[in-house]
């Protein structure tokens, strides 16, 4: 028995989106594993409707089973949005996501609640991985790009394991593809996180291979949260770098092929380099007016939101 | 609650060794102004033990509040954190590191209660680095002048008095403490500038760097445009676009006696559809702010109403009211 979780409820919430395995028997083992380390415990289903299987199976386990909640979503909305959904279902002090597959072996979750008093967030690290090495080193690349960009240092932000505090869910606005990334949106409202190594599960193994599409959606991704989490008070520094780059080139090659052409008699009229420079000039201003457009955006707002986050007020 | 007529902000970032002194320094002049004050010292996420030192001081005294960060934000949001929670109907903000003499405060009250909304502090014998620090203060300082038409001699210097209704109002975030001035002067407030003391820093280094050369320009950038356009957006960008295209138009005239002689006119038609593709899309930006300032809780208006909330300075408390500075000439 935990005792961290003394007094305090978890709430249990697994979407079911896409990547599925036995999800019936790991519901079981969830929780079978789980009440025997937690007193006040609720399980959460979130299931969108293409796995209409899995659901029927979990509402015939519903009728005797109390600690079990299942929530169909009319079509796949993503997994924030399911998590989003089961999230405001939930009653639990403490929230705790798990994939609907194995991912982690389930017996070795009970170290994540070792570090609820020090942490808001407790990430997991599949560590030691058993997989292969296509996978591994899919899971580092992913991970060096994104500590390069945001500055911190991750190892697994691809795991689904997550233990967190209620209200780190209550504080962060989720949607689209950034449930992967709550540990960035928790950061900049001054949560605290830690990551943890759980050993990878037997059923994790298989050499994951995806289409081009998944790691470019992937990828963009990434560079959606480094500006919502970096430049979100200043879109125009973001911008603005670009722009003025391009503008420099632009001119500078501009003002070279004016000299060519006027002291030099260079014909002009049939090299391509003139399109290309004036095309970056044009493209700087455009990038310029983008980037002042976000200010503005951000200014008119600036009364609705608070930047800061307040810890303590004495006195 | 006691009534507070003054509020002073003090962020605060690794500063554990100059708590104390700027604590007792700040109450003291309080005391001899003989107002009702609190003293807000914002920790914006120290490392150090600034919390624990200034915790202990506001056990002892309850004109002290303390607001804790989770994290560090920066400046500008700890400022806007003490002023959002400032009780206060006037606000003073000064800088943590005691480069600043609160001993001036009381003279930049009385200059507030003859009748302007802000009155900003001139560290006019400035104990900083020559090189790194005070000439490229001076440039950005009469081009942040000229740019926003606000000719305010240190944007950068921390003190600062505002009256509460007035600042409360304005928007204050990203790193714009600078800018305060030139966005107040959206509503017509009234703004004046004193000389204050400057100490040389005491404890710990200087928290700034020279990359703020672009942070500044950006900025600057930004605060004209926001400062330009914020009454009719789609005309601001329609003049921006005039330029781009009358350029194409040009191009297109001067490409007609070409085309006749049958020369080339790669050049010239190159020239003119961009521009051309240039002057749509900043009028089309216009369209765009116009729609955000549309849905936006802020209006035009908006600034209009922020000197009407300012409150008439209480007649006793004045002397003699001079006539009000007025920068832009608008009232």
């Amino acid at each position: 028995m935990s005792d961290k979780l003394a007094g305090k409820k978890l709430s249990v919430i697994v979407p079911v989106c896409e990547r599925v395995n036995s999800t019936v028997e790991l519901y079981s083992e969830y929780h079978t594993y789980l009440l025997s380390i937690v007193g006040d415990i609720e399980f959460i289903y979130v299931i969108s409707d293409e796995h209409r299987e899995i659901a029927k199976s979990l509402l015939k386990l519903k009728a005797t089973d109390p600690h079990l909640t299942v929530l169909i979503l009319n079509r796949n909305y993503g997994e924030a949005t399911a998590l989003q959904a089961g999230f405001e279902k939930s009653s639990g002090d403490y929230i705790l996501k798990l994939p609907p597959y194995r991912q982690i072996e389930t017996e070795s979750l009970y170290k994540l609640f070792e570090f609820v008093d020090d942490y808001d967030l407790v990430l997991a690290k599949r560590w030691p991985r058993l997989d292969g090495k296509a996978n591994q080193s899919q899971t580092r690349l992913f991970n060096i790009l994104l500590n390069r960009l945001s500055g911190h240092h991750f190892n697994d932000m691809g795991c689904a394991v997550r233990l967190m505090k209620r209200k780190v869910l209550e504080e962060i606005n989720l949607y689209g593809n950034q449930h992967r990334f709550i540990p960035l949106l928790a950061y900049q409202l001054g949560f605290r996180f830690c990551e943890v190594d759980l050993p990878q599960a037997q059923d994790d193994t298989f050499t994951r291979l995806y289409r081009p599409q998944h790691y470019l959606s992937r990828v963009l991704d990434l560079l959606t949260i480094i500006f919502l989490t970096q430049f979100n008070r200043k879109p125009l520094r973001f911008f603005g770098a670009f722009g003025a780059g391009s503008i420099f080139i632009g001119s500078v090659g501009l003002i070279y092929l004016a000299y060519e052409r006027l002291m030099l008699d260079v014909a002009l009229a049939d090299r391509p380099i003139l399109v290309m420079f004036a095309l970056f000039f044009v493209m700087g201003i455009q990038l310029l007016g983008v980037g002042l457009v976000g200010e503005t955006v951000i200014f008119t707002q600036s009364r609705n939101s608070k930047e800061y986050r307040i810890k303590e007020i004495i006195n | 609650m006691r009534c507070v007529e003054i509020s002073v902000v003090v962020p605060l970032f690794n500063e554990e060794d100059s708590v104390t002194v700027l604590y007792e320094s700040i109450s003291l002049s309080m005391r001899q102004l003989g107002a009702e004050y609190e003293i807000i010292f914002v920790n914006d996420g120290s490392d150090d033990d600034t919390f624990g030192k200034s915790r202990v001081l506001a056990k002892k005294d309850d004109h002290l509040r303390i607001v804790e960060f989770r994290k560090n934000y920066g400046q500008t949001p700890a400022m806007a954190a003490g002023i959002d929670l400032a009780r206060g109907d006037i606000i003073v903000t000064m800088d943590g590191d005691l480069q600043n003499d609160p001993s001036d405060i009381s003279m930049m009250v009385r200059k507030l209660k003859e009748g302007n909304d802000i009155v900003v502090g001139w560290r006019y014998k400035r104990q900083d680095d020559m090189l790194k620090r005070k000439i490229p203060s001076i440039i950005a300082n009469r081009l942040i002048g000229k740019v926003t038409g606000v000719p305010i001699k240190d944007n950068g210097c921390s003190l600062k008095v505002y009256r509460a209704s007035v600042i409360k109002n304005t928007p204050f975030y990203s790193e714009m403490h600078r800018f305060i001035p030139a966005m107040l002067s959206l509503s017509g407030s009234r703004c004046s500038e004193v000389k204050v003391k400057h100490h040389a820093r005491q404890f710990g280094e200087s928290k700034y760097g020279l990359s703020r050369v672009y942070k500044v320009l950006i900025d600057l950038m930004t605060i004209k445009t926001i400062l330009s356009l914020s009454a009719q957006p789609i005309i601001w960008f329609f003049k921006l676009s005039l330029l781009p295209m009358l350029v194409s138009t040009l191009c297109m005239v001067s490409m007609l006696p070409v085309f006749y002689a049958g020369g080339s006119l790669v050049v010239l038609s190159t020239i003119a559809l961009l521009c051309f593709s240039l002057g749509v899309f900043v009028a089309s930006l216009g369209f765009l702010c116009e729609l955000i300032y549309q849905e936006s809780p802020m209006r035009s208006t908006d600034f209009a109403l922020l000197t009407a909330k300012t409150e008439k300075p209480r007649a006793k408390e004045i002397g003699v009211v001079p006539c009000p500075i007025n920068w832009l000439g608008k009232s």
